[in-house]
């Protein structure tokens, strides 16, 4: 064991740290952002985009929870009915006193505001009384958290695993030399990032592309495409694997998991509310219950359950009502309303926080390969490598969103709940940002330049169009916000008679 | 009053754990860098076998090797020596690939060794390079405000980096 380090050298510590071991530029490209700034930058961005993600769920949880009090009131209801029934009357007739009076006294506070005089009442009036009104939606928000919880705790034992499986990966052989050089490359990226070595795997494929996986940091996968040893030399190699280790280390594993949690969460809940219609909902239920629920199901099994769940976004509405449906048939129409709410909600506003999310994460895993190997230039050249064979291995279509490189074709689950917005960065602007780290590339373009009567016209037209739409916005905000609370009162008031009906 | 206190004592546990664990990781670092060492120590019997019959002075430059690596042995801890002796070691081992290269290009053996060698070299780099980000991390921790009280209180005094022109261990 040698002993501890010598005095420090002269000059700033991030020269030192920064100062290529082997040969030396001859000239260096001007580097206009340290990598490190860059990770900070992106990191920030991952922490104010987390929140927009959360409080877009939040709101959407709360407006499913219109239809969800009033199922877990008389879920309740009927417990305590039976538990009446089996014997401990009294006890059940207090607690179902106690719940009703609860939702009695949040039904007299809404009624009071939004009343007889809902005019007088001033907006302070309103701001205060927001935490007892607040305390209507915590029993469907607890049990959207509970849900979430155990459905980001089955994707991370399942960790996208069934890509190996589906992908058809292998080992690489020692005896090929490029993959002998793959393996080697691996470890020296393990090296320098302070990370136990990932397990390695290889696609028999002609298509340019690499993806990470796995359960964690200690315990994940990267499979490569054959035709990416085909095509990169060995530093370039070496960039890949930089990013997917980098990637790996920054915890992109586990952000997915949530960004699919949350996603499988929303279509969890519109499968449930379908139950008592449809058939596919009841399979898709039952074998989503068996798959997350079981201790050792493997990873193609947890994936098939859950395309059974995300299924709901693809919006079919099938199996028409029975005869003994149509009694039913009002809370139909409510479900499949509520069900268009939740696909224009999950495309349109919580798809494109999550998309940018992902992005910012991509950006950080490039700055992070940068750093591993102190060498823009190959991540650079590997990546215009990637556009010009550009692909995904068959098999592995529907989780496009995982792999280093997109395709124009879109089947992943995000593409399905209606994002418009794609999950990967465009590439001109990763080329962007590592030229920006110092990378030698040819710029294509050198900037666009507006004409100036395009410049006056788009002016003269934000100022008009935006006081125009922070008006809309503001009115669809309160329209919102109003018919939410309508919908609790009114859902609130279902329950509670429920609850009358069950203990006379 | 109170709160404050219990505050100020939580805040000074957590940055004394995270200076504990950067110190921590500084030294992992610096094992790893001696654990790569050691796995380039340990190709120099498999490239004399290699280059056996290729080179000219065969016996001179095989046994100066032998004696390079004695000496890295022998340094152990003392730091001076032992970066002298590995770089001497790195620099043979590169020339005699050099100089046998031509003729043994065919060789499967010899390829695969020089690849070896390649990720050796390649593998103490990075270690160096994590070790150097490691220390830069712990001794931004070290001298940023607020924990660089608890750092003093703590005695965590700066860490040193290594030169990229080698003057220290590998």
């Amino acid at each position: 064991m040698i002993g501890s380090p010598l005095s420090p050298p002269a000059g700033s510590e991030r020269v030192a740290a920064r100062a290529h071991f082997g040969n030396a530029a001859p000239s260096a490209p001007t580097i206009k952002v340290d990598f490190f700034d860059e990770q900070v930058r992106r990191r920030r961005q991952t922490w104010r985009l987390s929140l927009a993600c959360f409080a877009i769920a939040l709101a959407l949880s709360i407006a499913m929870s219109t239809l969800l009090g009033p199922l877990l009131l008389a879920i309740t209801a009927g417990a305590l009915k039976l538990g009446a029934w089996l014997g401990c009357g009294d006890a059940c007739r207090g607690v179902a006193r106690g719940i009703g009076g609860f939702a009695r006294q949040d039904l007299i506070l809404i009624a009071d505001l939004f009343g007889s005089h809902p005019r007088s009442h001033a907006a302070g009036d309103f701001v205060t009384r927001m935490p007892a009104i607040a305390i209507v939606f915590l029993p469907s928000l607890l049990a959207t958290a509970c849900a979430w919880l155990i459905i980001r705790r089955g994707l991370s034992r399942a960790g996208m695993l069934d890509l190996v499986v589906a992908m058809g990966a292998r080992a690489p052989r020692p005896t090929d030399t490029s993959e002998r050089q793959l393996l080697n490359v691996t470890g020296e990226m393990a090296l320098a990032a302070g990370l136990p070595a990932p397990r390695i795997m290889v696609v028999d494929s002609s298509i340019v592309n690499a993806v990470a996986a796995g359960v964690s940091h200690e315990a994940a996968l990267v499979v490569v495409t054959r035709g990416l040893l085909d095509q990169l030399d060995r530093s370039q190699v070496q960039a890949v694997l930089a990013h997917c280790i980098g990637s790996i280390g920054n915890g992109d594993l586990g952000v997915m998991q949530s960004l699919l949690a949350t996603l499988q969460t929303l279509a969890l809940f519109h499968v449930i509310l379908d139950f008592p219609f449809s058939r596919s909902a009841r399979r898709a239920l039952v074998g989503y219950a068996a798959a997350i629920l079981a201790p050792s199901a493997s990873p193609t099994r947890v994936w098939e359950a859950s395309q059974g769940i995300e299924a709901i976004f693809d919006g079919h509405v099938d199996e028409p009502p029975t005869l003994v449906m149509i009694p039913l048939l009002p809370l139909r129409v409510l479900i499949l309303l509520q069900r268009l709410v939740l696909v224009i909600w999950s495309g349109m506003v919580l798809g494109w926080p999550l998309a940018l999310l992902w992005r910012a994460r991509r950006y950080l895993a490039d700055s992070s390969a940068v750093q591993l190997t102190r060498n823009p230039d190959a991540l650079a050249s590997s990546l215009q490598q990637f556009a010009a064979h550009a692909g995904v291995p068959q098999g592995g279509e529907s989780r496009d969103y995982l792999f280093l490189h997109g395709t124009q074709r879109k089947s992943g689950v995000f593409e399905r709940s209606g994002t418009f917005m794609s999950m990967h960065p465009p590439l001109e602007r990763r080329l962007k940002r590592l030229r920006a780290m110092g990378a030698a590339l040819a710029s294509d373009n050198p900037g666009r330049r507006w004409p100036l009567p395009a410049i006056i016209v788009a002016t003269v037209f934000g100022i008009i169009a935006v006081p125009l739409l922070v008006l809309a916005a503001l009115l669809s905000l309160t329209v919102v916000v109003w018919s939410m609370v309508m919908a609790v009162f009114f859902s609130l008031t279902l329950g509670l008679m429920f609850l009358a009906w069950a203990f006379g | 009053m109170i709160a404050i206190a219990i505050a100020c004592l939580a805040y000074v546990l957590w940055a004394y754990n995270r200076l504990v664990v950067h110190r921590n990781r500084i030294r992992n670092a610096w094992a790893q860098i001696d654990v790569q060492l050691h796995r380039r120590s340990e190709l120099v019997p498999n490239l004399v076998a290699c280059v056996k019959g290729t080179i000219a002075h065969e016996r001179e430059v095989l046994k100066s090797i032998a004696e390079m690596r004695r000496q890295t042995y022998i340094a152990g801890s003392d730091i001076a020596a032992r970066a002298l002796a590995e770089n001497y070691l790195a620099r043979s081992l590169s020339a005699v690939t050099a100089e046998a290269a031509p003729q043994l290009r065919a060789n499967q053996n010899f390829l695969a060794l020089q690849e070896e060698l390649r990720s050796s070299e390649n593998r103490i780099a990075f270690a160096r390079q994590h070790y150097n980000d490691c220390v830069m991390r712990y001794n931004a921790a070290v001298s940023s405000l607020p924990t660089n009280l608890v750092a003093r209180l703590f005695a965590f005094g700066p860490a040193t980096m290594l030169q990229a022109s080698g003057s220290a261990a590998g």
